[in-house]
């Protein structure tokens, strides 16, 4: 049969601990359910969790390459069997070719807006094509206005670390900006964290760009993000995934580029969260000591 | 054994000699289903199957459900009864194939599993079979399995059937939740020739009528005939089915129509048929409240439903349409046969359907099933239509003749009676006497019964002032007070009033057999006489 798509129970402990109590607010924020959009997997387990504070589920589903509609099949098999089949509409493509061209394979078109937005990626955002990127930043200009929770859940393997590189030096630039004394103490912990062959600088260096990067994407369209700290996990199959909470409002006044309440320092000071079994840990983003047992847990 | 039959013996046959050909697969899928519509019929059926087997099993097959739904370009099927183990499902493949025993289910070739094939591009059945940690896929990639058989049959040649599907099609499973039990069969892709098949409605409107699905609630009979039905019929297991969220329903109604000219059926009628002691058949039928047939179609799902005449069923699944019972159970007055709706549940297990459930397969079963059915179903509908029909005719026929009888009698009253039109206004007198004591016993209203007699009495007060009008010995005094003598009443002169009479006299005689006409033209005649002379 198809690989099915098994969520971690660490990914299950995610949606229901850590993303359900947000999306709950969001809801009662809206005072109405919300739209998703998403890559919810066959199992659409995401959409079952939360199906109390959504309303209509736009999925999108590529499948495998040998038989792409086999999984897109099961996907809806399995929502006529959990009764969600009347809310879900299913995209069948790739998610990146979706958003650009705004249609599918089956040549159904992408209505905005959504308030829910969980691109469950699995993999890395950045590829050297940028096709996810670009999308990314497209899906949030055509969300044109819409207030919305966008969940990012990546791994951390690099293809292209060159541009995670640039991002640093961007950031840094920004520092020598807005705390020129701060720049040099930032450069420097940077640099350390980067000379680290410890594979945990993998999730520094990602999870610095990600923020870097949605918050530039969602403030030139004139939203103001709020991120949760991220939370790192190990997925199946050993993978190090890192999820991450966006929360976008806009501002329909603003005639300029927006700045949101967390800026640039708050990148570089930034902790992620650790989930081990059912505890969590905070720990610095740059100064984290590599033998602390939940960064040893991860990649034990 | 006969000297011509040649035995092939065992030996002669070799191991990966192939004795069925790709050819074969197109007659299979799309040669049978002309009207792409019944494709879906046969994965209906194979669902039904499924929740009628969850019955035996001992589970409530209340539970379960058809869902079919339309999504950008494919067609789901789905229910939720027992599922299938990866062996049921690798029968899948093997066409022709099935372990269903003959009368027990709706389906048993095993070859409506690969109606599919000819309208999708792929095929993917996803099972959860029931009380298995287990879940199965099948895919047949059907477009390309056809697309070989064509270019081979344009090269002349040929693919053996078990090499195509073993090549374009294949199994995977996986474990899955146990709690989990459907099976879902997808279209994928339809073809543009196929397009009907993504229309909603029209999905309804069709199943609506073939499927084993209740009866509408709106259906003032609905619950007295399922409960008949459930009494006289072993298995009878209407399920819930829905089509893009909306349940369907069989199409009939007790009353529908625009509220001027509703259409109307009386309280079910129910027929057994039976052979000997053995239930064959079990009909049940709505007459229509109004007059003649059932001509006005029902809407659903914005499509028009002919729901008059009777239908076949076996296992609850339309065979063919209203016009093969006609054909079959009605040798006389076949126009009767939509004096009412209803279905014939047939129960013969002898009697099968044709593969494309357009009728009944040819053999001694079939024949005496017709022959019960002329003359128990078709004999008792003939029987009560006409009944029906004379009824109807009596109400509207005495009307009529009330009001011919009434206008004779106020003329009379008013001495309007014309000389000439004596022997008419007594042959008219005479026709609606007879008619409606010829009707009268076909009269249920008492208003009806009341007016015939009433028609009566006043009929014969006329005849016994008028008849003796026609005697030669009656008095011109006599025939004054009762007529009116157009030649006097205008002072004629003899030569003109004999002109008249010449006139009146060819006219009559011309006319003998169309009277109306003769009054008509004695009216105006005087009518313009009157004018010319009074000038």
């Amino acid at each position: 049969m198809v690989r099915l798509f098994r969520p971690s129970s660490a990914k299950s402990f995610v949606r229901r601990r850590i993303d359900l109590p947000l999306i709950r607010s969001k809801f009662l924020q809206h005072r109405k359910r919300l739209r998703y959009f998403g890559l919810p997997s066959e199992g659409l387990y995401d959409v079952v969790d939360w199906s109390k504070y959504i309303d209509t589920v736009v999925a999108v589903e590529r499948g495998d390459p040998y038989c792409p509609e086999r999984k897109q099949s099961l996907l809806l098999s399995n929502a006529i069997d959990l009764g969600l089949i009347d809310r879900l509409t299913l995209l069948r493509g790739e998610m990146n070719r979706i958003i650009m061209y705004e249609r599918d394979i089956y040549n159904q078109r992408l209505r905005y807006p959504f308030e829910l937005v969980n691109f469950d990626y699995g993999g890395s955002i950045l590829y050297p094509d940028r096709m996810r990127v670009e999308a990314l930043e497209k899906f949030i200009r055509n969300q044109r206005g819409a207030n919305f929770l966008l969940l990012l859940t990546l791994n951390t393997r690099e293809f292209d670390s060159e541009e995670i590189n640039q991002t640093q030096a961007r950031i840094l630039a920004e520092i020598a900006q807005v705390a020129p004394h701060q720049a040099e103490n930032v450069e420097r912990r940077i640099k350390r964290a980067n000379a680290s062959p410890h594979p945990f600088m993998q999730v520094v260096r990602q999870v610095m760009h990600v923020l870097y990067m949605v918050r530039g994407f969602a403030e030139a369209n004139r939203y103001r993000v709020w991120w949760e700290l991220p939370l790192v996990y190990r997925g199946s199959r050993k993978t190090i995934l890192v999820h991450y909470l966006f929360d976008l409002h806009h501002d329909p006044k603003a005639s300029t580029k927006v700045v949101s309440p967390q800026g640039v320092m708050d990148i570089v000071r930034a902790s992620v969260r650790i989930l081990k079994g059912q505890r969590i840990r905070s720990v610095a983003l740059l100064d984290s000591s590599t033998s602390d047992p939940f960064i040893r847990y991860l990649y034990g | 054994m006969h000297p011509n039959v040649i035995r092939a013996s065992p030996t002669t046959v070799l191991s990966d000699e192939q004795y069925v050909y790709g050819h074969v697969l197109e007659a299979l899928t799309g040669g049978l289903y002309p009207n792409k519509l019944d494709v879906l019929r046969e994965y209906v059926q194979n669902a039904y199957d499924a929740i009628r087997e969850y019955r035996l099993l001992g589970e409530n097959p209340n539970e379960c459900s058809i869902r079919i739904y339309t999504r950008a370009g494919s067609v789901l099927i789905y229910d939720n009864a027992t599922g299938m183990d990866l062996n049921t499902l690798q029968e899948y493949r093997k066409l022709g194939f099935s372990k269903k025993p003959l009368g027990q289910y709706a389906g048993w070739r095993g070859i409506g599993k690969a109606a599919g094939l000819a309208v999708a591009e792929k095929l993917i059945v996803t099972t959860h079979p029931l009380g298995r940690q287990e879940a199965h896929q099948l895919e047949f990639r059907a477009a390309e399995m056809l697309k070989v058989v064509r270019e081979f049959r344009s090269k002349g040649e040929n693919i053996p059937l078990n090499q195509l599907i073993q090549q374009y099609s294949n199994i995977e499973s996986c474990e899955e939740s146990k709690k989990k039990h459907y099976t879902t069969v997808e279209l994928c892709k339809i073809n543009p020739d196929s397009k009907e098949l993504l229309d909603e409605h029209r999905l309804i409107a069709h199943l609506s009528q073939i499927s084993p699905v209740p009866f509408c609630p709106d259906f003032q009979f609905a619950k007295k005939i399922t409960r008949n039905l459930a009494q006289h019929i072993e298995d009878y297991l209407p399920v819930k089915m829905f089509v893009n969220g909306e349940q369907i329903y069989k199409p009939y109604r007790n009353t529908w129509g625009p509220r001027d000219d509703r259409m109307e059926v009386e309280e079910p009628e129910f027929l057994p048929v039976y052979d000997q002691e053995d239930l064959v058949a079990y009909c049940w039928y709505c007459m229509n409240a109004g007059k003649g047939q059932i001509n006005r179609p029902v809407v659903v799902a914005r499509q028009l439903v002919d729901i008059s005449g009777l239908v076949y069923r076996i296992d609850d699944i339309r065979i063919g349409d209203a016009q093969l019972v006609r054909r079959t159970a009605w040798t006389a007055s076949p126009e009767r046969a939509f004096y009412a709706m209803g279905e014939i549940h047939i129960l013969d297990p002898r009697i099968e359907p044709t593969s494309d459930r357009n009728d009944l397969q040819d053999n001694f079963a079939r024949l005496q099933l017709y022959n019960r059915c002329n003359n128990i179903i078709a004999g008792e509908i003939n029987r009560k239509a006409g009944r029906h029909s004379a009824e109807l005719r009596a109400e509207e026929k005495i009307s009529q003749d009330y009001d011919i009888i009434g206008d004779l009698q106020r003329r009379m009253k008013r001495g309007r009676v014309q000389k000439e039109l004596v022997p008419h206004v007594i042959y008219k007198a005479t026709l609606v006497k007879e008619d409606v004591q010829k009707r009268k016993r076909y009269a249920v209203n008492t208003q009806t019964i009341k007016k015939a007699e009433r028609i009566v009495r006043i009929a014969d007060g006329i005849l016994r002032k008028m008849v003796p009008l026609t005697s030669p010995d009656v008095s011109e005094q006599d025939l004054a007070k009762t007529v009116l003598d157009f030649p006097r009443e205008m002072n004629l002169s003899n030569e003109t009033t004999a002109v008249y009479n010449s006139v009146m006299r060819v006219l009559r005689d011309f006319f003998l057999n169309d009277p109306d006409i003769y009054e008509e033209l004695v009216q105006r005649i005087q009518q313009d006489l009157r004018r010319a002379f009074t000038k």
